[in-house]
């Protein structure tokens, strides 16, 4: 420790430099709760922070129970009457709040407030039996509590995956508008359709009052699971078209049809100066739908994940029998490689999609302006296209189960950066158009001398066995960081291989090790961090950093 | 090769430090100062740091003078478990110095040493309980006892247990 220079105390601190240390606790209520029962102003600076989002991670069950309950103190008399008259006889009516904590909300899920709701009812009745009507007037007034005095709410998610749950009209709350215009957020997700009509009505309300008053959502991410009269794509559609600065919008409709999707990116490209990220999540696609992203002007990433063409589709609503989706030209629906638009991306994903000439027609068209490539299942063909056309591509993660290792050869001339590899990347695939089913000591050997020498990064994302490792890294140009895959088996000699190939090597940075999935056993993951801390202790003896790889190429989070 | 431009700059004792002008930019407030003044060698008076915090503040920015420069207004991102080795022993100072360089930073608008030293002390408060806060930091607790109940039977929805 140095000398001291000074005698300032914390105490002496401005707010607002308090104000920034706390914001590093800010998802750590526990350090934030001892903080606020420090002093007064420790308490002043705390409690807006901890109140920002306070229905998220609650570790036991009576939290929220604690929470509706202070939430309680802060409504007004007359809705304190109203709770009464509707037969709750709560003790948490009689006393006042310290604070204006409603006003300190930033985030807000509609479901998880329910949640606390209905966790308050069993909890914090004193008697045993529920009055009817008290379920509706306690939401219906927390509801109207927290979007009158919320002072700037910055993320909404609306929607459950469930079969039974309701949603509040906060339209009809007076400074509704005035709250939702803070929206930076806004998520729509969950099953619609098992809503009671009077749901989709009040959902409707919302989304209405939204495209008048949030027009300033930087993220929009919405998946309609069931959407068949289109009365809440009508309404997304306007609140898309409203926006004035969309950053990112995240698009599924499980059971739409391609118009959906097509009527989708029309509106979409109102914000074609804006949108940075756009990801198509279980959507139904054809290239015509797509040729609306020629407009765009500042696309940085698109992912397409479980899409899947759609095409010559008709279909008919259920109640009214009206037609509703026609797409005639069926011809053109993968694209003919001869596109005349141009698609200005520097990011371009594909994950588990069930087309194969659509990604090779887009990666054609977006050719010199890509620098990131993720494919999980490459072909010959768009591995060719990949080479010849993606001369600016410094990024490639790639599934070569459908590739020969011979043709891989292509990868060794393009100036890549990062190279993941991936294969076999699902377990439901068909494997008939495998080819790489095992890889054999001379593929190994081939696939080690086709890497490009200037890699910075290569990732190897399936288990080799130790010989295949050792194979491919003492063949290739060794780059500065590697990240693999380890089997548990094999996680020991696997790691004695590395270290062998890497410790002479000039300039090497880091051995990263790829995590378990998040599903793996309790005794698997274990298993993993035992051989992981015994490999990092083996890489200090030898002057080799190891750590943990957290990027997933192939991974469909977004 | 052209001559680095150099700036002078004056602590609370009088003590004068000259730096290059690219180190001194990592700085808002003297960037700006910079640009309002033009060309000058008059020295520019900083009052409220003192020349050994100085010192300390000019050895970040020069450690740190070809960082691009990042615009962190989302505290979304804010996260504590981040800090380089080079970082984290630049904080290895005491607690009166440490508090220094945050209202250094926080006058001098270095936002990447005001969240590293910001970081540093939240790393210091987490997993403590208030009594063990108060005692590492010396602070006075002014809470009335009835005062202080109520805060935690408000609050005790996040209260570890």
């Amino acid at each position: 420790m140095n000398r001291s220079y000074s005698y300032v105390a914390l105490t002496d601190f401005p707010a607002e430099c308090l104000y920034d240390i706390f914001l590093y606790l800010k998802n750590d209520n526990a350090s934030l709760f001892n903080c606020l029962m420090v002093n007064r102003n420790w308490c002043r600076q705390a409690i807006p922070l901890l109140w920002r989002k306070p229905f998220r991670d609650h570790s036991n069950v009576t939290m929220p129970y604690l929470l509706i309950r202070t939430y309680l103190s802060c409504l007004f008399d007359n809705a304190k009457k109203r709770l009464n008259a509707a037969g709750c006889r709560h003790r948490t009516l009689l006393s006042n709040p310290l604070f204006p904590y409603p006003s300190y909300l930033r985030e807000l899920d509609f479901a998880e407030l329910d949640n606390a709701l209905d966790i308050w009812l069993i909890y914090g009745l004193e008697y045993e039996y529920e009055p009817p009507t008290l379920r509706h007037v306690l939401s219906s007034e927390v509801y109207k509590l927290l979007f009158t005095h919320c002072k700037s709410l910055w993320n909404l998610k609306i929607g459950q995956y469930d079969d039974d749950y309701t949603i509040m009209d906060i339209a009809q709350v007076a400074k509704a508008p005035q709250t939702l215009s803070t929206l930076r957020q806004f998520e729509l997700c969950g099953d619609f359709d098992c809503l009671e009509h009077e749901d989709i009505d009040n959902l409707s309300n919302i989304l209405t009052t939204m495209s008048h008053f949030s027009l300033n959502l930087q993220h929009l991410k919405i998946n309609l699971t069931s959407d068949e009269d289109k009365c809440l794509l009508k309404r997304l559609r306007r609140l898309i078209r409203a926006q004035s600065s969309l950053k990112s919008f995240i698009y599924s409709q499980e059971l739409g049809c391609v118009m959906d999707t097509k009527s989708v990116m029309t509106a979409l490209t109102t914000q074609s100066k804006n949108l940075e990220n756009l990801v198509l999540d279980v959507v139904p696609l054809n290239m015509t739908c797509l040729k609306f992203l020629e407009q765009f002007s500042n696309l940085k990433t698109i992912r397409f994940i479980y899409c899947y063409i759609k095409s010559d589709e008709v279909s008919y609503c259920k109640d009214t029998g009206k037609l509703l989706d026609i797409v005639p030209d069926e011809n053109d629906v993968e694209g003919n490689g001869e596109e005349s638009w141009k698609l200005n991306v520097e990011k371009l994903v594909f994950l588990k999609n069930n087309f194969r000439l659509m990604t090779i027609n887009l990666v054609k068209i977006a050719h010199s302006s890509l620098k990131e490539l993720t494919i999980d299942h490459a072909t010959v063909e768009l591995l060719t296209e990949i080479t010849h056309r993606c001369v600016n591509l410094v990024y490639l993660a790639i599934g070569i189960s459908r590739i020969p290792v011979d043709e891989l050869y292509k990868i060794s001339s393009m100036k890549l950066e990062v190279l993941a590899i991936g294969w076999s990347l699902s377990n439901k695939e068909n494997t008939e158009d495998l080819v790489n089913i095992e890889l054999t000591n001379e593929e190994c050997k081939k696939l080690g001398k086709f890497l490009p020498s200037s890699l910075r990064h290569l990732h190897i994302d399936f288990p080799m066995t130790p010989p295949q490792l050792d194979t491919v890294l003492c063949n290739c140009v060794m780059p500065p960081v590697i990240s693999l895959k380890f089997s548990l088996l094999n996680f020991e000699k696997c790691a004695e291989v590395v270290f062998k190939c890497v410790k002479d090597v000039y300039g090497f940075q880091e051995v990263k090790i790829t995590k378990l999935p998040k599903n793996a056993s309790i005794m698997d993951m274990m298993l993993w961090e035992r051989n992981f801390f015994h490999m990092v202790e083996l890489g200090r003896m030898d002057g080799i950093k190891v750590g943990v790889e957290r990027e997933e190429p192939f991974g469909i989070q977004h | 090769m052209a001559e680095l431009k150099k700036v002078k700059l004056t602590s609370s004792e009088g003590t004068e430090f000259i730096v290059d002008r690219k180190v001194a930019e990592k700085s808002v407030l003297l960037k700006n100062m910079l640009e309002d003044v033009g060309e000058s060698d008059m020295a520019i008076p900083l009052p409220n740091v003192t020349g050994p915090i100085l010192n300390k503040v000019i050895d970040y920015c020069t450690h740190h003078r070809d960082d691009p420069f990042v615009n962190q207004e989302d505290d979304s991102k804010k996260v504590s478990d981040d800090i380089d080795d080079w970082d984290a022993e630049f904080c290895k100072v005491d607690q009166g110095t440490l508090f220094e360089l945050i209202l250094s930073a926080n006058y001098l608008d270095i936002k990447p040493l005001l969240d590293l030293t910001c970081k540093t002390v939240a790393n210091m408060i987490k997993g403590k309980t208030p009594d063990e806060i108060r005692k590492t930091f010396n602070i006075i607790n002014d809470f009335t006892p009835e005062e202080e109940e109520h805060v935690r039977k408000e609050n005790e929805w996040c209260e570890e247990r």
